[in-house]
């Protein structure tokens, strides 16, 4: 015994030194970032005349610090907009947007080359979730990419703004007038109070840019003709159709669901739900309960859709990538969908429509948001160049490129190529939303955990593991343990 | 300094006068750390700094952004008392069958029938089991999905059997997916468990079996009276790598389930890794991470010392 405790002991010396060395409290190390950030700031930053506005900019605008999180939104000065004084610059631009995708964000990318020609922008295409995963860990780093693409809500941009990752815009939105064309829906969106307490009021942490992206439904034209009816506007009319597709053999409704998605339950909570109790129930209102929001009505209608068969063949075992090959190929009716992603590969844009039901009160109401947000890494050396594409990302000529693409643009008025069926009746759709007010944001942006809380709980009430009234209290007490933990500080 | 040379160096292997033992050893073990002292150092960087600092975060309410709050042991109980992290550890439970009992008992019998290398093609065979271990989880993984989605070719298979009744939508039902997804680790490591017993039935002297037979043992008699006693050590090994790989089972889950249908194929380590990436809540995260990490020592030692005493 004696010889085993002695065997031990030099272990026990080892891994009590790795405790004591490893025992720095976590999120602790900001101070010491703050000082090695400032002096390689100003070390390696060569630009001539560059030198004074960077460094400016880096101590005023420093939210690196993690316990520096009560004030940064009083930046003020020091900004430069003028691209000639920036200097030759290089930045570093981390976005999710690949093949057809990829070449819009490419173009836009290039238009801002050729406009600012000393600015140059490095640009790093990764997978979306590597992206949000990553996000944290990499924006500490010493080489912290400049611009990267964030997701709204608590679980992304809530957390980096609250942890002081990413830069407080207020400054560049002043400087630049931002909030001239920018909606206050849209802009709501990506605010959050400096205090991380508060979603959708506060600074700006994030720009859009110019093509927004909504929960729609596409259709097959030529299913839709074989049953000679007319495209629904309404869910009474769609769910008639569907009854119709169902009885002439043709799948009504385009499902997969291993990977969770939450495209259909969003898209009908749209049009059972009111706007305002959803938009105020996602913003964090401790008034508003999710049993308003028109959650589980949302539910109960998948789970009645299901039960009569409407959605793909064995949609259990599908995801909703599988569902959507089935759909492209002409296997199904509708499919709802993110607005851009259908049809993936462009070639057969001339098969399909899109179309956006209307609440029973005749409102279009949508969940709909910038195809992404870029926010700027709190370590950037060259904030006022990132500022720059921000502003070009948000600029009519990038909304110009958006459409061209076959994409719909946001923020200015852009020329919708009237050749191209498809992106006309998104345009229109998106037109009818703006002017019935009726954006509002994604519900799983509530708390950190809500997307898997939801995902989760429609998987359930469609396999009958849970009703559609245990799923609404299942979200509301996640939605209640955020809060009280976002009380507690 | 050349007349006396290092008596460690001197130290002959043989017997030596206990008292020099005693001195040459004590300067040896000294020596030899001293020897060793890089690599434990470097040991201690990348193993034991982080697993300090796992520790550490696990006692703290943290996001992995802002400051952390001091929690104690909260996120502790929470791994036992929290419905969905319990059940993730039930299903890890129904794993380690799958993983590791079954795959470590049919190893067994599959090395009893490969074994003498009577059989025609032993080595084919041998090859051809083991070669689930080579490939890549994330290939495993996608691979296997194919195989057994809706359209896949095992129900197209059952269909064409006439047994439409038994093609199910694996991955999406709730009660087939856990035991799915154990099937494909069952074929993972029923290769390794294998080739383990197949590499130390080679090394029984043949004597003992021809002394069996002589003995007027029947196959199935040599098989528990000669292979089965020579088998601990392996076992013990097949049970420690396929065990503590079950536990820590992730990549095969998030790419055939992502946890799901619902949350009925979680495990701890999908459960770490949405709390560490998905939802910040790093400290429970590193609660899982060190919960998992003891259990697995656990079995480890307990798994040793078990073959240490039959000794």
């Amino acid at each position: 015994m004696q010889r085993s405790i002695k065997r031990l002991a030099p272990i026990a010396l080892v891994a009590a030194t790795a405790l004591v060395l490893g025992a720095c409290a976590p999120g602790g190390s900001g101070s010491d970032n703050k000082t090695t950030d400032t002096a390689t700031t100003a070390g390696t930053d060569t630009t001539a005349g560059a030198d004074t506005t960077s460094d400016t900019a880096t101590e005023t605008g420093d939210t690196t610090g993690t316990d520096t999180t009560q004030d940064t939104g009083s930046q003020t000065g020091g900004i430069v907009t003028d691209a000639a004084q920036m200097g030759e610059v290089t930045i570093t631009l981390v976005d999710f947007w690949r093949d057809a995708e990829g070449d819009w964000m490419q173009a836009s990318v290039d238009a801002f080359q050729a406009k600012y020609p000393n600015i140059h922008v490095n640009r790093v295409v990764q997978d979306w979730s590597q992206i949000m995963d990553t996000a944290p860990l990499r924006l500490v780093e010493d080489d912290a990419p400049d611009v990267l693409t964030v997701n709204n809500g608590w679980q992304s941009l809530g957390a980096l703004a609250k942890g002081g990752l990413v830069v407080n815009l207020d400054p560049y939105a002043e400087a630049y007038g931002w909030d001239e064309f920018m909606p206050t829906t849209i802009k709501r969106q990506v605010t959050f109070t400096t205090d991380g307490k508060t979603m959708g009021a506060g600074s700006l942490w994030a720009a859009p840019s110019a093509r927004v992206q909504n929960i729609g439904i596409y259709y097959n034209k030529t299913l839709l003709a074989s049953l000679g009816v007319e495209v629904p506007t309404t869910l009474a009319e769609f769910e008639a159709v569907c009854e119709a597709a169902k009885a002439a053999g043709i799948t009504p409704v385009t499902y997969g669901e291993t990977d969770k998605p939450i495209a259909t339950l969003f898209a009908l909570q749209d049009i059972l739900g009111d706007k305002d109790a959803i938009s105020d129930f996602i913003y964090g209102s401790p008034d508003v309960k999710v049993a308003d929001t028109g959650l589980g009505e949302a539910a109960a209608r998948m789970l009645e859709w299901s039960d009569k068969g409407w959605f793909t063949e064995n949609y259990q075992g599908l995801s909703s990538g599988d569902a959507n090959a089935k759909f492209l190929e002409g296997e199904s009716l509708f499919s709802f969908f993110y607005s851009g992603l259908v049809p993936g590969d462009q070639a057969n844009r001339d098969e399909f429509g899109y179309l956006q039901l209307t609440q029973d009160s005749g409102l279009m109401v949508a969940t709909g948001a910038p195809a992404d947000n870029l926010a700027i890494g709190a370590k950037s050396q060259h904030k006022d160049a990132a500022a720059l594409l921000l502003d070009f990302l948000m600029s009519e000529e990038a909304a110009q490129i958006t459409v061209d693409f076959g994409y719909m643009p946001s923020l200015h008025e852009a020329n919708v190529p009237q050749d191209d069926a498809l992106i006309v009746q998104e345009v229109e759709a998106a037109q009818v939303t703006e002017a019935d007010n009726g954006y509002v944001p994604y519900l799983d942006w509530t708390t950190p955990t809500m997307w898997d809380t939801v995902s989760t709980q429609i998987q359930l009430v469609l396999a009958r593991q849970a009703t559609p009234d245990e799923m609404v209290a299942a979200v509301q007490a996640d939605f209640d343990a955020f809060l009280a933990e976002q009380a507690e500080g | 300094m050349a007349a006396k040379p290092p008596a460690s160096a001197k130290a002959p292997r043989g017997r030596v006068p206990s008292g020099a033992r005693r001195r040459g050893a004590g300067r040896r073990r000294w020596v030899g750390l001293a020897y060793a002292a890089p690599a434990l150092a470097l040991f201690a960087f990348i193993v034991l700094v982080p697993l300090g600092q796992s520790v550490r975060y696990s006692l703290y309410k943290w996001d992995g952004i802002s400051a952390g709050k001091w929690a104690g042991a909260k996120n502790y109980i929470a791994f036992f008392t929290d419905p969905l992290l319990r059940d993730s550890l039930v299903h890890v439970l129904v794993l380690v069958v799958f993983f590791a009992l079954i795959p470590t008992f049919l190893g067994l019998v599959t090395a009893g029938l490969l074994g003498h290398g009577r059989i025609h093609g032993a080595a084919f065979h041998r090859t051809v089991i083991f070669l689930p271990q080579v490939l890549a989880m994330v290939v495993v993984a996608v691979v296997w999905r194919r195989l057994l989605g809706p359209d896949g070719p095992i129900n197209t298979a059952l269909k064409a059997a006439g047994l439409d009744s038994l093609a199910l939508n694996w991955l999406g039902d709730f009660t087939w997916a856990l035991p799915a997804v154990g099937m494909v680790g069952f074929w993972i490591n029923l290769g390794l468990c294998a080739v383990l017993y197949l590499a130390t039935v080679g090394s029984i002297p043949t004597e003992r079996y021809e002394a069996a037979r002589v003995d007027g043992a029947g196959p199935f008699r040599v098989f528990l009276a000669v292979t089965v006693p020579a088998m601990r050590g392996p076992t013990a090994v097949a049970l420690t790598l396929t065990i503590t790989g079950a536990l820590r089972t992730f990549d095969l889950v998030w790419n055939m389930t992502k946890g799901g249908p619902g949350n009925a194929t979680t495990t701890p380590a999908v459960m770490l890794f949405r709390y560490a990436f998905r939802n910040p809540q790093v400290g429970q995260a590193a609660a899982i991470g060190v919960i998992m990490a003891v259990f697995c020592l656990l079995v480890a030692l307990a798994l040793v010392k078990l073959t240490e005493r039959d000794k």
